[in-house]
């Protein structure tokens, strides 16, 4: 896969600590991305535009 | 089209019909790339803190330098995040103002982070133009930081072993 944007996180509510989770992966549509000043494609996203999963409609 | 994931309780190691949980069809997509021509992957969905959340083990990285970062998959939001070392921001500030230390969060609860380091990856290079993200969640928990793009191989094996055929390999 290429290109693909990870987000890493330098502060984050109590939670995020708290919990066992070390992040976590989106799997809705890219168009909600909390990335500024222009969204990223998810790695579903990615995965498709790039071929590796085939046979599904290509996200907007 | 119904997806699953198969649930690995903490006694029994053996899924059962009712451990199955179906949610959205993404998920398979990604299943199916652990496995090389296997259509019907599967990725661990660890059941952590009595249902809050489940957790799956995604390796980002290259070659050996896999990295396993313990994801919760999320079907109502649209970002990958992480939490890098503190070599590399600095010091993780939460909410309360309180500055948590690499050691003094892995104390917390007893939990240990799996920390994704970006600067890790060969690949890795900043996102143009430069960008930020802040994904607020309906339970009122957030993350905000900044952003990489890397380019991992798609591979999950290395020198001819399979590190893993539960987890999801980006």
């Amino acid at each position: 896969m290429k290109n693909q944007a990870v987000e890493c996180a330098t502060a984050a509510s109590p939670q995020m600590f708290n919990s066992k989770m070390d992040g976590l992966l989106g799997l809705a549509f890219g168009t909600i991305s909390g990335v500024k000043p222009k969204g990223v494609k998810t790695p579903v996203e990615n995965m498709v535009i790039q071929g590796d999963i085939k046979d599904v409609p290509v996200p907007p | 089209m119904i997806l699953r994931i198969l649930l690995l309780q903490d006694t029994n190691l053996q899924p059962s019909e009712d451990s199955l949980v179906y949610i959205d069809r993404h998920v398979k997509m990604m299943m199916a790339r652990t496995e090389e021509g296997n259509p019907l992957g599967e990725v661990a969905a660890e059941n952590t803190d009595e249902d809050s959340y489940y957790l799956s083990p995604v390796y980002i990285g290259e070659g050996d330098k896999q990295q396993l970062v313990m994801l919760d998959f999320d079907t109502g939001s649209a970002d990958l995040w992480g939490i890098p070392p503190l070599s590399l921001h600095g010091q993780i500030k939460v909410l309360t103002g309180v500055v948590f230390t690499k050691k003094a969060l892995g104390a917390v609860k007893g939990s240990t982070h799996h920390f994704y380091d970006p600067a890790a990856s060969p690949t890795m290079k900043p996102l143009e133009p430069k960008s930020t993200f802040r994904i607020d969640y309906v339970d009122g928990s957030w993350a905000k930081g900044n952003v990489v793009l890397v380019s991992p191989l798609p591979k999950d094996v290395i020198d001819g072993r399979i590190l893993s055929t539960w987890g999801v390999f980006l």
